[in-house]
């Protein structure tokens, strides 16, 4: 074979005599092809160790170590009075260690009969004993009386680790605003959902490294945090009178459902939230998730005659009808775009004034009429209707409310009446609280304060005035009104004994989902109304889906269930009646004792300039008109009892005396003294 | 004179290989510490600390012995290592299914090792031997044969690694010789014709070792378990490693053969991507020096014997880092001078010698 031009011709010979040339070209044709090599492992290198480091490691950890989570402690959720809503308790958890356990069918026979497990569970139990691991857990939060069983066996290699289980020690009480914590210990609904972050705490962490043959070679531990503790608005006892009135109410009339909810008006504190059917927390999975709902924030109905408060109050403040101003009421009939509407009753003629107390509708259409869409939506929009309240429950919804560019011909005079429209029961409770507390829209406040385990305070939550709904006229006409539907009205049956009740019924009629026709039989009562009305101690919303039985409508059933949660909750929250008698009785019980052992007749001019809303410090009324005084008084939870009428002119006790609630405050009005 | 040491021969010691060489010998020690101190024999890097001490002994040695007195008697050095190698297979002791070792007085030794440095001395005098410039196929015939037995021999033991070494240190000692680039090409396509003839002939447990490196998910507990659990060492050291004796993989267990063939995994955890470059350039330095001898080598024979020693020292290392890196399926073939093993360590430092030997004796005569 010819050389190749690479090998020129050969010199033979031993030793040096060697092709120089030749052997230099291949000898670095070896070191490219090593060098190639070299290359191909440094890309490779490149690919594993700089662009796969964080792939690589996770693969590592997950295969030497071991996380074993220990849930934390939830904190708790109280009322405002600190009474425990929900708590954590201490429960144990069972574990083993294989490698301790020399026999494992026989600890896996005496630890099944212990635990009560069949024959799979056990045979479950061996395999788990025999399994080369430093800890496996054989039961987590098994209950005392087991635990106490396992623990007098003294067997090796097994043991008890404290963990927490989520206990509701009032049962029903308040479930649908608490919700529930899950079997992992993580909130699924209400409270426990929306301040899952809150409550929960931090998990303690036992991360365990393992060797190649899943032998422990060491741990690191990270200690639990216990979670933040929710102070609710919500008042134990008003939420306990709330409950069994509306179950009573319920039963009584055979309803499906029902709602109730109480409302302090001025900072929008909900002091009880009841529904109907509810559901045990503690066991929440023995009942149909749709008793877990909360139908108060996410259940829309046709509120009914109860929105004629939003109708009323905008057509007084708008000045678009005289109180004495008669309507025409069309003897119960009134025609618009071809359909005939019907009134509840045939009306002839009625004065603005008693179409509000005698709930007739065609008097409102009439009223509404002169208001025309857009002044009417917009007065619906400021009670906060067609958007959530922003309360902090999951699940709420903003009701139904179309903008006027859809509304058809029959829609204004629908929603006159409160058909056409979908509220929440907690909507229609919060415009029932603008009326009753001078005209603000409050968001409506489930969570006071929520605290870290060592009592301080992480956050604190202050009343919100979402905006001004209402003038001071307006209101004062509007009470007036609706304290007339309950004096000689509609809602009569919702009277309080001693207390001046304001409100308004409604009977909503509700839609056949059969037919997608208004139901003849089904509707909806409420009732929402405040009392005392001029100094309102609550706000209250009744309401019962489809009451069986006759009578049935608002002022039959809701009012009533309005009367005995009032009544209930006003002697709850010691508030003074409105009735002379009653406040003479009340002040005849032992005048003298309730003189505080503090009390100096005031001394002098030594008064504090701006009126102190201290809690337990008697606050400065002077020249104040006696609605505005009575209610500062009431909030300190004084026993108010006027003299004659007008601006107030002397008070005892003293400004600036340490009260205590429960004591007689005294004031004497008068016509001349006027305004400051 | 196979002893002479004179002024002239010291003057012209390789002192960057024999350092290079030494640095990576105690990198070594250090890295089977950190593979082995956890485990049932602790003491394993002062043995090794011992016998790197014994292969400086055996390189100074080999350097000092001429090295074509060494080839001079190239029948009684061939036929003692296929008697030794015949004795191993017979007799050796079983020891993890496989008979690789004879045991002299208390020490295991491996007679493949050596038989390496054997067989290059053979091949380079077989080689040297030719006075023809240009060798065809024919012309590899005999050496091939030659070292065929030796391969076969090993590969009985069962050692495949080991005398897959014997086949780059052949063909690059006959390439040097002059072998034609057609015959060149040819033997590349024999060798893969061969491998696939050769696939219905390879035991179950070899061809799964080839599936499972296609693809490691396929066995993770099993045959794929080393490939993954190298990547996983390799991977998670990361740019500057996770520092001297904190590597999970390794001083948790996971790697398995941590300090014999998967050291380099424990120095890629602990070290990361700096100390696996450095001690990859420490080994691009040795095979640099190797070849720069092999240039500079006096005659043919010394040429073609640092060139053998070479490549097969040049394969154990490619070979050995691309398998811990998840390239080339996992055979077990210890990392010259770094893994744990005193067979090994021994005939590098020699192998080390020999080219020192080649080089210091350059001007020599």
């Amino acid at each position: 074979m010819p050389h190749s031009p690479l090998m020129p011709p050969a010199m033979t010979g031993d030793g040096p005599p060697r092709n120089e040339r030749g052997t230099r070209l291949r000898l670095m044709l070896l070191a490219l092809s090593i060098s190639l090599w070299s290359l191909v492992i440094g890309i490779r290198l490149v690919h594993l160790q700089v662009l796969g480091q964080d792939f690589f490691e996770k693969q590592g950890t997950r295969q030497s170590e071991r996380t074993i989570k220990l849930d934390p402690r939830r904190g708790p959720i109280l009322d405002r009075e600190g009474r425990a809503l929900a708590v954590s308790v201490d429960v144990d958890s069972l574990y083993a260690v294989p490698q301790d356990i020399d026999d494992p069918q026989s600890t896996a026979g005496t630890l099944a009969r212990a635990l009560g497990l069949d024959a799979a569970g056990r045979r479950e139990l061996v395999a788990k004993l025999q399994k080369d691991r430093a800890f496996v857990w054989i039961e987590r939060k098994v209950d005392p009386g087991t635990a106490r069983r396992v623990r007098d066996l003294e067997l090796d290699g097994v043991g008890f680790l404290t963990e927490h289980r989520r206990y509701y020690p009032q049962r029903e009480l308040a479930a649908h605003v608490l919700g529930w914590a899950g079997l992992d210990n993580t909130g699924m609904s209400g409270i426990e959902y929306a301040y899952e972050k809150e409550i929960a705490g931090r998990a303690a962490k036992v991360v365990v490294h393992t060797d190649a043959r899943r032998r422990p070679v060491g741990h690191t531990e990270r200690p639990s945090t216990e979670g933040h503790t929710v102070v609710l608005a919500i008042d134990e006892r008003i939420q306990h009178i709330a409950e069994r009135e509306l179950e009573r109410a319920v039963k009584e009339t055979r309803a499906a459902a029902g709602s109730v909810i109480v409302v302090e008006p001025f900072s929008g504190d909900i002091l009880a939230m009841a529904g109907w059917p509810t559901f045990n927390p503690n066991r929440y999975s023995a009942y149909p998730a749709s008793r877990w709902r909360n139908r108060m924030v996410s259940d829309v109905f046709e509120p009914g005659s109860t929105f004629k408060i939003v109708t009323a109050a905008a057509a007084i403040q708008e000045g678009v009808v005289g109180l004495d101003e008669v309507l025409d009421c069309g003897n119960g009939q009134i025609l618009i775009a071809n359909t005939v509407i019907n009134d509840h009753k045939a009306f002839d003629h009625l004065t603005f004034r008693e179409a509000v107390v005698h709930s007739s509708d065609i008097g409102m259409i009439r009223v509404a009429q002169r208001l025309g869409r857009e002044n009417f939506y917009r007065y619906v929009r400021a009670f906060g209707f067609g958007e959530p309240t922003g309360v902090d429950l999951p699940g709420e919804s903003g009701g139904l409310l179309r903008p006027t560019a859809r509304w058809s011909a029959l829609s204004l005079p629908s929603m006159s009446f409160g058909q056409e429209i979908g509220v929440t029961p907690l909507q229609m409770a919060m415009a029932g609280a603008a009326v009753a507390n001078g005209g603000y829209l409050m968001r409506p406040l489930l969570v006071k304060r929520v605290e870290a385990a060592d009592g301080q305070v992480v956050k604190e939550v202050k009343p919100v005035i979402v905006r001004r709904v209402l003038e001071p006229d307006t209101v004062d006409t509007l009470t007036a009104l609706l304290e007339r539907v309950v004096r000689n009205g509609t809602g009569h049956r919702a009277a309080v004994p001693g207390y001046v009740v304001a409100g308004k019924t409604g009977t909503a009629q509700k839609v056949d989902p059969a037919t997608g026709r208004y139901s003849m039989v089904d509707h909806v009562a409420s009732f929402v109304g405040f009392v005392p009305a001029s100094r309102p101690a609550f706000v209250v919303l009744a309401s019962l889906d489809t009451p069986r039985g006759f009578p049935n409508q608002g002022g039959d059933v809701a009012a009533p269930l309005f009367a005995r949660v009032a009544r209930h909750a006003l002697r709850a929250l010691a508030v003074p009646p409105d009735d002379a008698d009653r406040v003479l009785r009340a002040v005849a019980v032992a005048p003298e004792t309730l003189v505080p052992a503090a009390y100096r007749p005031a001394a002098g001019s030594e008064r504090v300039s701006p009126p102190s809303t201290e809690p337990g410090i008697m606050p400065d009324l002077q020249g104040r008109s006696a609605r505005e005084a009575a209610i500062a008084a009431a909030r300190q939870g004084l026993v108010v009892e006027l003299e004659g009428s007008g601006h107030v002119v002397g008070q005892t006790p003293a400004p600036g005396t340490v009260v205590e609630a429960g004591l007689t405050c005294r004031l004497t009005l008068s016509r001349t003294g006027g305004p400051r | 004179m196979p002893l002479g040491i004179d002024r002239r021969l010291l003057l012209n010691v390789d002192w960057v290989l024999l350092g290079t060489a030494l640095i990576l010998s105690l990198v070594g020690v250090a890295m089977v510490y950190s593979a082995a101190h956890t485990g049932g024999s602790p003491d394993l890097h002062l043995k090794q600390l011992v016998l790197v001490g014994v292969g400086l002994l055996g390189l100074v040695g080999a350097a000092a012995t001429d090295y074509r007195r060494l080839a001079d008697r190239p029948v009684l050095l061939y036929v003692v290592s296929v008697l030794a190698l015949a004795y191993v297979v017979r007799f050796g002791p079983l020891i993890a299914g496989t008979r690789r070792w004879v045991v002299i007085g208390g020490f295991q030794l491996q007679p493949s090792e050596f038989v390496k440095l054997a067989a290059a001395v053979v091949v380079a005098k077989i080689f040297a031997e030719y006075r023809q410039e240009s060798l065809g196929l024919r012309d590899l015939l005999w050496p091939g044969a030659a070292v065929g037995l030796l391969g076969l021999l090993i590969a009985l033991e069962p050692d495949l690694g080991t005398a897959a070494c014997l086949v780059p240190m052949l063909f690059t000692v006959a390439f040097l010789a002059g072998l034609r680039m057609r015959a060149v090409v040819g033997l590349v396509v024999v060798m893969l014709l061969a491998s696939a003839l050769a696939w219905p002939f390879l035991r179950d447990y070899q061809k799964t070792r080839i599936y499972t490196f296609l693809d490691p998910s396929l066995d993770p507990k099993g045959a794929g378990y080393q490939k993954i659990q190298s990547q996983i060492a390799v991977g998670s050291g990361g740019v500057i490693g996770r520092g001297y004796l904190e590597g999970t993989q390794g001083q948790l267990g996971y790697l398995p053969a941590r300090h014999t063939d998967f050291i380099f995994s424990v120095l890629a955890e602990e070290m990361g991507f700096l100390g696996v470059v450095a001690v990859l350039g420490l080994y691009l330095l040795v095979l640099w020096r190797m070849l720069e001898t092999a240039r500079l080598a006096r005659d043919r024979l010394g040429a073609f014997l640092a060139a053998g020693i070479t490549a097969s020292l040049a394969f154990q290392v490619v070979y050995n880092v691309a398998m811990v890196a998840g390239l080339v399926p996992v055979k077990g073939l210890p990392l010259p001078l770094l893994s744990y093993g005193g067979s090994s360590v021994l005939a590098t430092l020699m192998g080390v010698g020999l080219i020192l030997s080649v080089r210091m004796r350059r001007f020599a005569n």
